[in-house]
């Protein structure tokens, strides 16, 4: 039932400066992030192609964001003409690069559907395809590269032998010990033995140090249907969604403007949201303020539309901040409303355009300022603290009656995680958090290390000379010549295909003696440095 | 009056330039000194160069180039046509923008686009007692890995003491640096080193040592034939680059950088 019929409003913060002074090229992104674009975005679409535009840097923003689709769509509907032909070739060419990947992921999300329905096992699809079908209508249009899945958590020990079955490796733990599993985390990652199509299954929309405890029969009782490539499937309800996607961004703080995009792209495809009962929920899941954040941006970025409640709710947040402002360096919004300060955060970690700027961003700080209450950032701490899960297991085994000593242990495997004395990926690091923490090291490279654990970049056929310390490589179908140095020489040796990023990492961090961690973020960046002179067969 | 053919010689081939005109004649001799032969061999271009109407006309091969008005222009154009003709005759050897000049050790190359001191640099060496290779184009033996000398008469510009825009180099005026034939190196030689100077004329003389990856990019943007080669080419100036010293050199007054070269020990003889 809609709560809000009425009441729309489409003003801005009397004292905003969110988004004042912005670079042409992020105008240009925000206008063309979204589906629909009335008369006056157009114009204002128009005026800026025609203008004084760095293209490469409006290319390089849309690959950071996963925006490219709906940049290359909209720029198509509007002013095709006023676009650089390699801009427009570019961006085609990324374009049906990810409707092929949609379509390859859709397909092998119904093929998990159908076993599982075959083998009476409930399941959810959300996110990936299902996410993009239901908010932009059109696969092409959201890119992923993973497939999410809910389901109940009694159902695990069902779901590995079928996935194995069906050629999907995931860590080995005994189905005995899958009960700790199943209460400290959230999901579980499947990876198909090529490397090709890496599944997250869910028993949780988020992990337990963040707050959504909305059990899965609720959800199940709410779901939706939707059509995917023919075939009739279940998701979560519009409201559900909402919050889910408001909770996700708020725990990956926001560090891409695809998320935005959803929440801004759910809002208008759903004019008839009951905001009143995602308002009531949110507030019993001490949500609140993520979702008012992930809704506030969509408003304040997309311009969508929001009805009067929620703006009104928007703008009381902080009268009882809970911390000080983070971003000392840039003054906040609002003076100590929660709220504007968030968004002002958000937006500099979005398109700060000093290169240091991203990394003085706090994703643990935000994380803690996005809660509603004390003692939700309390728990959040001793959640991320203290509380084991798979990875602890799987670090030692304990008998039960030692298990206790597990929550010893966290700490520890987390310093020593920290120190580079023990890496993740051992324990089991292939989880979607893991993925993202990696993209968010450094947005600009974030479609490597989006994929950090799943691409296996394998250098192209170029002619390749020993240096000794250093390597030339000379491709010739471009006439490129360049040279590595010692670091890049190792990274291009083990792009060979078979090798993660997390791989490289892991090789590369024994030689030089330092956490893989650590070297992480300039692996990407080399990587992306190959994808962009054209060196790599795949990423 | 009847002037003689010049006939520039590269190894086996020349080119042939034919004039009737008294000035042309002898700064194209004076440019070629070194070059030239008496008797014909292999002639794979001939060059002529009249004059009407004011303006002087070049007819290279069946090429009847533009009418030029200016003598400089006109004499950079032959040169220009004269050495691209011994180039393309050898498409064997890998060819470089580059000067040398040698000892008993063997050749320092200085690679450089133009304006770079190849010029300059390989000047100084050869007033020092080093033999000249060359100042401006080098071939490389891809076989032997030694390169042969292109004595054409190096010309220095003048220090303007200004800082001069690319495009507009080629109005800086000239001079030529007229060395003994003793000194004027015949056969190939192995390259000792490798120095890709750098004029700036704010900066203060300073030579740095180049990686062989660095290098090695540096020598094969100089490289004038490259597409006849490429992987030969890279393989060659790999195998060069990864068993000689490269430095880069910046320098704003010849001097200051012969010192930076006897520093690393490049400048004795």
């Amino acid at each position: 039932m809609p709560a809000l019929s009425a009441g729309f409003w489409q003003g801005s913060y009397d004292d905003s400066t969110l988004c004042q002074s912005q670079p042409p090229e992020v105008q240009l992104l925000l206008c063309c992030a979204r589906t629909f674009i009335n008369a006056a975005t157009a114009e204002t679409i128009e005026t800026l192609c025609y203008g004084d535009l760095d293209w490469s840097r409006l290319l390089s923003l849309a690959a950071q964001h996963d925006v490219t689709c709906l940049l290359y769509q909209s720029l198509q509907d509007t002013c095709p003409d006023a676009v650089p032909a390699p801009v427009i070739d570019q961006l085609r060419q990324d374009f049906q690069t990810w409707t092929l990947n949609s379509l390859f992921f859709t397909q092998e999300l119904l093929k998990l559907l159908q076993l599982f329905e075959a083998h009476h096992i409930p399941v959810l699809p959300y996110k990936g395809p299902a996410l993009a079908v239901a908010l932009y209508g059109n696969l092409s249009l959201r890119p992923f590269c993973d497939l999410d899945l809910l389901i109940h958590p009694q159902d695990l020990v069902r779901v590995k032998p079928l996935l194995a079955a069906q050629g999907y490796d995931t860590l080995a733990v005994e189905d005995a010990q899958e009960a700790a599993n199943l209460w400290s985390d959230s999901e579980r990652d499947f990876v198909r033995q090529d490397g090709k199509v890496v599944l997250d299954v869910h028993w949780r929309i988020t992990p337990r140090f963040f707050p959504f405890e909305l059990p899965v029969e609720e959800l199940w009782e709410r779901r939706q249907s939707l059509c995917l490539l023919g075939t009739t499937v279940s998701t979560l309800a519009p409201e559900d969604l909402l919050l889910a996607l408001c909770v996700h961004g708020a725990k990956e703080c926001w560090g891409k403007l695809k998320w935005i995009c959803d929440v801004a792209e759910l809002i208008r495809v759903y004019p008839n949201l009951d905001w009143d009962r995602v308002l009531t929920q949110a507030k019993q899941l001490h949500s609140q303020r993520m979702l008012l954040l992930g809704v506030g941006l969509a408003w304040q970025l997309l311009e969508v539309r929001v009805p009067e409640t929620v703006l009104a709710a928007i703008q009381s947040d902080g009268a009882n901040a809970i911390l000080p402002s983070v971003d000392r360096a840039s003054p906040t919004v609002g003076g100590n409303r929660a709220l504007p300060a968030l968004m002002q955060q958000v937006y500099s970690y979005l398109f700060g355009s000093q290169p240091g700027q991203s990394r003085q961003f706090s994703p643990t700080l935000f994380r803690l300022r996005v809660r509603d209450r004390i003692s939700d950032q309390v728990q959040y701490f001793v959640w991320r603290l203290f509380v084991p899960n798979v990875r602890d297991r799987r670090l030692i085994v304990l008998p039960k009656p030692l298990t206790f000593f597990y929550y010893l242990l966290r700490p520890l495997r987390l310093l020593g995680e920290k120190l580079g004395f023990i890496h993740r990926r051992i324990l089991g690091g292939n989880s979607s958090d893991d993925r993202q923490r990696a993209a968010t090291v450094q947005p600009e490279v974030d479609r490597v290390g989006n994929a950090s654990t799943t691409a296996r970049p394998r250098c192209k056929c170029v002619d390749v000379y020993d240096l000794g310390e250093e390597l030339l490589i000379y491709s010739s179908d471009r006439e490129l010549g360049i040279t590595l140095n010692h670091s890049s020489k190792q990274i291009w040796q083990l792009c060979d295909g078979t090798h993660t990023l997390e791989d490289i990492a892991t090789i590369l961090s024994q030689q030089l003696g330092c956490a893989p961690g650590a070297l992480l973020e300039d692996i990407c960046t080399t990587v992306m440095q190959f994808h962009n002179l054209g060196l790599l067969e795949s990423l | 009056m009847s002037l003689s053919p010049l006939y520039i010689t590269f190894g086996q081939h020349q080119v042939v330039v034919e004039t009737a005109i008294l000035d042309v004649h002898t700064t194209l001799m004076r440019w070629f000194y070194a070059m030239l032969e008496p008797q014909p061999s292999i002639i794979v271009r001939r060059v002529t160069i009249a004059q009407e109407a004011g303006n002087y006309i070049m007819k290279s091969g069946e090429t009847v180039h533009e009418p030029i008005r200016e003598q400089l222009w006109l004499l950079q154009a032959v040169k220009y046509e004269v050495v691209m003709a011994l180039v393309r005759a050898r498409p064997d050897l890998l060819w470089f923008h580059a000067g040398a000049a040698a000892n008993d050790t063997g050749a320092v190359v200085f690679a450089a686009p133009g304006g770079g001191g190849k010029s300059t640099l390989v000047a100084q060496l050869c007033q020092q007692g080093w033999h000249y290779l060359s100042d401006d184009v080098l071939a490389l033996d891809l076989t032997t890995g030694k390169i042969l000398p292109f004595p054409q008469t190096p010309r220095v510009r003048q220090n303007t003491g200004e800082l001069v825009p690319s495009d507009r180099l080629s109005q800086v005026p000239k001079f030529d640096v007229t060395l003994d034939l003793d000194l004027i190196c015949r056969e190939p030689l192995p390259i000792r080193a490798i120095v890709f100077p750098s004029f700036d004329r704010q900066t203060s003389a300073q030579i740095l040592p180049c990686s062989p990856g660095t290098a090695a990019l540096e020598l094969l943007r100089s490289c004038i034939n490259f597409t006849d080669h490429k992987q030969a080419a890279i393989q060659q100036v790999c195998n060069i680059v990864k068993h000689l010293p490269a430095f880069g050199l910046s320098f704003s007054n010849s001097d200051c950088a012969f010192k930076c070269l006897a520093q690393i020990g490049l400048t004795q003889i």
